[in-house]
């Protein structure tokens, strides 16, 4: 077990190098450079400012090198210094806002599992019966609702009408946390009832819970013990690529709640095209993915016994 | 053209500060506003013949709409007032009592870059917490501020400023001449890379030292302290404007000591240290920032705000966040709000609209099919409801436009023209009738509406436009929402066969609209295609006229024979507004009355507000 995870784990960084290299190859392909003086919306320096910034960032040297030497400087965790914000290290721009957003991520991702799993188990149970159909509605209106547009309501909503959040915004108390929880965790919560709906009802067909009825166990029983266990290997499958989404952040909703987090990097580093940032906050997704890919992995040994990790 | 002072008269140095500006992306009406304020409507002709690039020929000056430029010296003799002119709306009197802790809270849209604006006007900070040599009041004119007088040489390349002794840095050092000497200095350096240093290239050899020219060294660049307060600026030829651009942002000081101690980082709020009104004292990344009063800034005593918080809050969310009573005025409000705010009896009392003075109109191009046949164009005029889309599309912030110029302008046509202006479809369709288009047919394929990308509110226009087209006239319009520049570029070339596109007075006389907009002989370039010599004659004509009746007249005739043929179909004149919570007063007004708040030249109105209890 601990030789199949140190084998996971060092086979993470050659996939890293393959992200870092397609990241690096399409986005200095992409047009206006930030050192494009006639690429639209480029700086106005004249040459020679244009030389000590380009030296400044390393720029001027040839494509292979820069990257070598971006993948020598990753290696001492140095990911250079922002362009947009130039008096800011990548690295202090995503230890500040990496935990808010893994926080924010992580409430969600409780709430999600919380209500979303107990949702698709009684949609199960009580298959095309009047509960199934209020958690379907549920479930579509999550996945089918933008979250921003889910944020918005949520505020004219808990702040304006029933006012028991006193601010549309911020990040300085927990009472700043439930909407953007809400707003965040409603997706997920219909994606997976969904998904345990769907296999818990394929499960509940199966011979061998026909027999656990027949021995006389009680419904309750049958569902938690027999039903559940099986029933949540698709759930657990989609659970870690969720996680590794929802936990780097959400441009929208962190940006309509002011919550201080990552998220609206993965939009503003593009639109910038600063560089350090873009390659920081992808490496930083594909890790994260990488990390949850292999520990939903390990937990289907916990969960379904005939899985065995070698 | 011999008084170099009288600058906003001389062609080449107009069209210098144009450059000068250009380089920082100043718009081209605050521009023309500026010089405007300066020379009057000589400046203004003059500024904006240098925005179309080309030689200002002095003939594109009407002659006949000069006012006399006011006798403005640029050499303050003595000091100005203590107090920035808090303009008449100050009555505090009549406001009710001040609230005890003088806070203000209005949000701001995304992070800042940092705050060292002397490195980069765009820097997204507060531009409040750095003061420069001039300011401007809320009427666009420069006047003393941390300099308290300043005098030209003779012929005005050598300007000496004269720092006030009595105001300080935010932890206790004087403000000298050294600070603006070095700090400018610091912006030239190639090694800062400071965005916008070409802003400073009217300073001797500024260009050169920017450009690692190796000829100069730093103590050739023409800024020099000759002591603590008196700073001697020697520039590479006459430029009477100077104050202009040392009272804008761009020539904003750094704090040396800081700079050298902390690198970049100088203007983190542990580090900064600021000469202007107010001191960063907060900022907590990615969340808010918080200003206060700099008490050691020469007019401190009498800046009544004490504390400004600013969160960093995204334009969808701000509007609620205003609801609820988290900020105190929101700059830019939401189209999309606006019926609500006006139905809604508090919101509507918080309204603060403000003329944004220009007009939108639609330019069927002649020398493209379908256009080519003046009966089409014609048409058009008739098949576009614009009661309609005021009311439904803009919800009222907007007035119908009928003629170019927009009513509260002098001049203002109030004749609309029924003839070729009314809404009256059945006429629209009549005028096809012998065209190849008659009964809404044969149109050419690929035809599109053009505009460049602006507001929500203006696309919507568009779009309620093509809807109108098609179904009284039976045209397919796509509609082109272009890249700003590459569409306004291809305008001027006449690329464009219908154009939606909008004008803003620079300066409050017809001369900027109906002339310079349409006189076809612009030796400038000429912004649509559409050319008639009549017209041209009668708006020549009208610059030149002294008596306003006639003047008006003359105009009109004009206006009158630009409608008949069809060049221009007039559609609205857009407004904007700001929410302003009650307690806040003392609002900046400009000498007609209207709100001024603080755009692309910052003028700074938190020297004016007043917080009342609430």
């Amino acid at each position: 077990m601990a030789q199949y995870i140190a084998r996971r784990l060092l086979m993470i960084i050659p996939t890293l190098i393959a992200i870092s290299l397609i990241t690096f190859v399409i986005m200095h392909a992409t047009p206006g450079s930030p050192l494009q003086p006639t690429a639209p919306n480029a700086n106005p320096l004249p040459p020679a400012a244009q030389q000590a910034l380009a030296r400044r960032f390393g720029l001027d040297k040839p494509l292979w090198q820069q990257y070598l030497v971006y993948l020598k400087n990753i290696w001492n965790l140095d990911f250079g210094i922002s362009y947009q914000y130039r008096t800011r290290e990548v690295k202090d721009i995503i230890y500040r806002t990496f935990p808010i957003s893994l926080h924010l991520g992580a409430m969600a991702m409780a709430v999600a599992i919380l209500v979303g799993i107990p949702l698709g188990v009684l949609a199960a149970v009580n298959q095309n019966g009047p509960i199934d159909y209020v958690c379907s509605l549920f479930a579509t209106l999550g996945v089918s609702l933008p979250n921003f547009i889910l944020a918005l309501f949520l505020i004219v909503l808990f702040v304006r009408l029933v006012p028991i959040i006193p601010r549309t915004g911020g990040w300085s108390s927990p009472i700043d946390w439930v909407l953007p929880t809400l707003a965040l965790s409603l997706g997920p919560v219909g994606i997976l009832a969904r998904y345990t709906r769907a296999s818990m009802v394929e499960v509940m067909r199966q011979d061998f819970i026909r027999t656990a009825q027949a021995k006389g166990l009680s419904d309750v029983q049958v569902v938690l013990r027999h039903v559940l266990k099986n029933g949540l290997i698709p759930p657990i499958t989609i659970l870690g690529p969720m996680f590794a989404a929802i936990g780097t952040g959400s441009p929208f909703v962190e940006k309509i709640f002011r919550v201080p987090g990552m998220g609206r990097f993965f939009v503003d580093s593009l639109i910038t095209r600063d560089y350090p940032m873009i390659m920081a906050v992808i490496l930083l997704y594909g890790a994260f993915l990488a990390v949850m890919n292999l520990l939903v992995d390990v937990l289907y040994g916990v969960v379904d016994p005939r899985i065995r990790l070698s | 053209m011999s008084d170099k002072l009288r600058w906003w008269e001389d062609p080449e140095q107009v069209s210098l500060l144009w450059k000068r500006l250009q380089a920082i992306h100043v718009d081209r009406r605050d521009f023309i506003r500026v010089v405007a304020a300066a020379g009057g409507a000589t400046g203004a002709a003059m500024a904006a013949a240098a925005c179309r690039g080309g030689e200002a020929e002095p003939t594109t000056a009407p002659p006949g709409a000069v006012t006399p430029p006011p006798a403005v010296t640029p050499t303050p003799p003595t000091a100005v007032g203590p107090t920035p002119t808090p303009g008449a709306a100050a009555s505090p009197a009549a406001e009710g009592e001040l609230a005890e802790q003088q806070v203000l809270r209005t949000n701001v849209e995304e992070e800042p870059q940092s705050f060292d604006f002397n490195k980069d006007l765009y820097a997204g900070g507060d531009a409040v917490v750095f003061a420069q040599l001039a300011m401007f009041n809320t009427n666009n004119e420069a006047v003393p501020d941390i300099a308290e007088r300043w005098e030209p040489n003779e012929d005005a390349s050598v300007w000496t400023f004269y720092i006030r002794k009595d105001t300080f840095w935010s932890n206790g050092d004087p403000v000298t001449a050294h600070d603006y000497e070095w700090s400018w200095k610091r912006q030239l350096n190639p090694e800062t890379q400071a965005t916008y240093a070409g802003f400073l290239y009217d300073i001797k050899n500024a260009e050169k030292y920017n450009n690692a020219d190796p000829s100069v060294t730093v103590d050739d660049v023409g800024v020099k302290a000759l002591d603590d307060y008196t700073l001697e600026v020697t520039l590479e030829g006459p430029r009477g404007y100077f104050p202009i651009l040392a009272a804008y942002i761009a020539a904003a000081p750094a704090h040396r000591p800081s700079v050298e101690k902390f690198g970049d980082q100088w203007t983190e709020p542990q580090n900064i240290v600021c000469n202007g009104p107010f001191k960063l004292v907060e900022w907590k990344h990615d969340e808010y920032f918080v200003l206060e009063k700099n008490d050691k800034y020469w007019n401190a005593k009498n800046i009544t705000l004490q504390r400004i918080e600013r969160p960093i809050i995204t334009p969808d969310a701000a509007f609620l966040a205003y609801e609820n009573d988290e900020i105190d005025i929101l700059y830019r409000a939401p189209l999309g709000q606006l019926e609500r705010v006006q139905n809604d009896p508090e919101l509507s009392k918080q309204m603060q609209k403000y003329n944004l003075y220009g007009t939108w109109y639609l330019v069927p191009d002649p020398n493209f099919e379908p256009y080519n046949i003046k009966e089409v164009r014609l048409a058009m005029g008739h098949a576009i409801d614009r009661e309609t889309i005021v009311r439904d599309v803009l919800k009222g912030l907007g007035t119908p436009a009928y003629t170019m110029n927009p009513p509260g302008m002098p001049f203002y046509i109030e004749d609309t023209f029924p003839e070729y202006t009314e809404y009256n479809p059945d006429k629209a369709r009549q005028l096809l009738q012998g065209t190849p288009y008659e009964g809404g047919r044969n149109w050419p394929s690929g035809m599109t509406l053009t505009q460049r990308r602006e507001g929500d509110a203006e696309a919507a226009v568009g779009s309620a436009i093509i809807a109108m087209l098609k179904d009284v006239l039976g045209m397919e319009l796509e509609h082109v929402i272009g890249e700003p520049r590459e569409t306004y570029d291809r305008m001027w070339a006449h690329q464009i066969p219908l154009m939606w596109v909008r004008w803003y007075i620079d300066y409050p006389d017809p001369a900027n609209t109906l002339f310079q907009v349409w006189y076809s002989k612009q030796p400038s370039g000429h912004r649509h295609s559409w050319a008639n010599d009549e017209y041209d004659q009668l708006v020549l004509q009208a610059n030149g006229e002294t008596d306003p009746a006639k003047r008006l007249e003359l105009y009109k005739r004009a206006q009158e024979i630009q409608l008949a043929d069809g060049a221009a179909i007039y559609v609205y004149n857009p407004w904007n507004y700001a929410l302003v919570k009650p307690w806040v007063t003392n609002l900046p007004r400009d000498k007609d009355g209207n709100f001024t708040p603080a755009w692309n030249i910052f003028i700074r109105d938190y020297d004016y507000y007043k917080i009342l209890k609430h």
